[in-house]
């Protein structure tokens, strides 16, 4: 299957990941875009198709965990991935209850996150 | 009849349930068993108050079990109640030390030399007991304020190798991400410095420091508790301010007790109003400090009283530790006082004298 360019939301209010995330995914040859808040997601106008969002969990303002719910509400269909700092029973039910597709403790391996892309997006991982 | 141990055993069984109150909400699993129902934070409230006066009549098996059900019910609620419940135990044995004499139920004052000396000591396991009671907040902090450059570290180091593997050998970017990763390593290494300084039991020498560093290393140590409850720091902080001679790990563990009960304050607040402003001045004769919520206020006739060791409040919080934050600013010659603010919340004031170079 060809490869058509893979948008990646990113969603994290820590700058250092935010940069870091976006590297990681022109390396992987994917086009990144970064948001420090759940709302400055909601507000961009981004576009759909061939597009995943990977989300930190606590940030100021809206947690990520209501972003899947968000997004459908607002008409996106965007696969929501999420790596968190804080890790617990409680947060993993949440995500799992809200539709995540895949979740990720920091630091997350690279091959494990763009597989989780992959995967979510039906797409082959590109294993380059 | 109540028997009467030697003051310093009462002591340490406290500090001990406190010590255990935290190891318990740090590491294990709720050992609750359902006796006493716990439904909500003031049942909470009126079983630590039993645990307390059961550990008063040293009868330390009621006291241990009823610790270990407040514990598990506590790690529903969340850390805080723990904290709370390791404060109580502080206060009151803090309470005990300031009116030793009083507690010897025969009536007799134990001999004042002895007493101050028991006094010294104990004060000092105090105050590393307080310090160790925000352990609890600061190890949830610090796990994440540590993965936060981890993630960084690793997924720059990943990229890198990605590029390189594809033949991208962009010298610019990878020597962005090397200075990336160098910068986050150090601020990681940082965050455990902080930790351990406050966490050490060495006695605090006074040195010349400035109260603004001070501050800001605070609240980077808890900046992950507090955006955990939405509460955003404002810091307005003097440029030049004169420095202080002031040992720095008890007025960092002062500021962090200030910051936490300004967050505690605001858990009724909407959570965008949960602002704590910060704001240090040079005053004539030394620098002040202001720090200031925009919870629920302190009740108007207890604005002295709240330094006092016994002062409770109600349900939400049993003691802050602020007669030891007053011991520490008032050994380092300074005053603390506490203002309601006309718009709402609680203001405290710390001012220090400035050093004599």
């Amino acid at each position: 299957m060809p490869h058509s360019l893979v948008h990646l939301y990113i969603v994290d209010d820590e700058p250092s990941v935010r940069t870091a995330y976006a590297r990681l995914a022109r390396s992987a040859k994917m086009e990144p875009r970064t948001f420090a808040s759940v709302e400055e997601l909601l507000q961009a106008d981004v576009p759909e198709a061939n597009a995943c969002v990977v989300s930190d969990v606590r940030m100021l303002g809206k947690s990520g965990l209501e972003l899947p719910e968000l997004l459908a509400r607002s008409g996106k269909h965007l696969p929501v991935i999420f790596v968190t700092a804080h890790d617990t029973g409680e947060t993993r039910a949440i995500a799992r209850r809200s539709g995540a597709a895949a979740y990720f403790r920091k630091p997350v391996d690279d091959q494990a996150l763009l597989d989780a892309i992959a995967w979510a997006m039906n797409r082959k991982p590109d294993h380059s | 009849m109540i028997k009467m141990f030697s003051i310093k055993l009462k002591i340490v069984i406290f500090s001990l349930l406190a010590v255990a109150a935290l190891l318990m909400a740090v590491a294990s699993p709720a050992f609750a068993k359902a006796e006493d129902p716990i439904r909500d934070l003031s049942d909470l409230s009126r079983l630590q108050t039993k645990a307390i006066s059961a550990a008063f009549k040293h009868d330390q098996a009621l006291a241990s079990s009823l610790a270990r059900q407040i514990n598990g019910a506590s790690r529903k609620n969340g850390l805080n109640s723990n904290l709370a419940l390791a404060r109580a135990f502080l206060n009151y044995a803090q309470a005990m030390l300031d009116n030793h004499a009083g507690f010897d139920g025969s009536g007799n004052v134990l001999a004042r030399k002895r007493a101050e000396d028991h006094a010294d000591q104990l004060r000092a396991e105090l105050a590393h007991g307080l310090r160790a009671a925000t352990l609890g907040e600061i190890v949830s902090a610090l796990a994440h304020d540590l993965n936060q450059p981890l993630a960084a570290i690793l997924s720059n180091a990943q990229a890198a190798r990605r590029f390189l593997s594809r033949g991208i050998v962009n010298t610019e970017e990878l020597g962005a991400i090397l200075d990336d990763v160098i910068r986050d390593d150090k601020r990681a290494g940082a965050v455990i410095h902080h930790l351990r300084a406050m966490l050490s039991k060495r006695p605090a020498v006074p040195e010349s420091n400035c109260l603004n560093d001070l501050i800001r290393e605070v609240i980077e140590l808890l900046h992950g508790e507090l955006l955990g409850e939405d509460v955003e720091v404002l810091t307005k902080l003097k440029k030049r301010l004169p420095r202080v001679r002031v040992a720095r790990v008890e007025l960092q563990q002062v500021i962090v007790n200030l910051l936490l009960n300004a967050e505690q304050a605001m858990k009724e607040t909407p959570r965008e109003r949960r602002k704590i402003e910060v704001e240090t001045a040079a005053t004539e004769g030394g620098v002040r400090l202001a720090i200031r919520d925009h919870g629920c206020g302190i009740p108007a006739g207890q604005l002295t009283g709240i330094f006092d060791p016994f002062y409770t409040t109600k349900a939400h919080g049993l003691g802050m530790g602020l007669s030891i934050c007053r011991r520490i600013i008032e050994n380092h010659g300074g005053r603390i006082e506490a203002r309601n603010h006309e718009e709402g919340g609680a203001v405290f004031f710390i001012s220090l004298p400035a050093a004599m170079t």
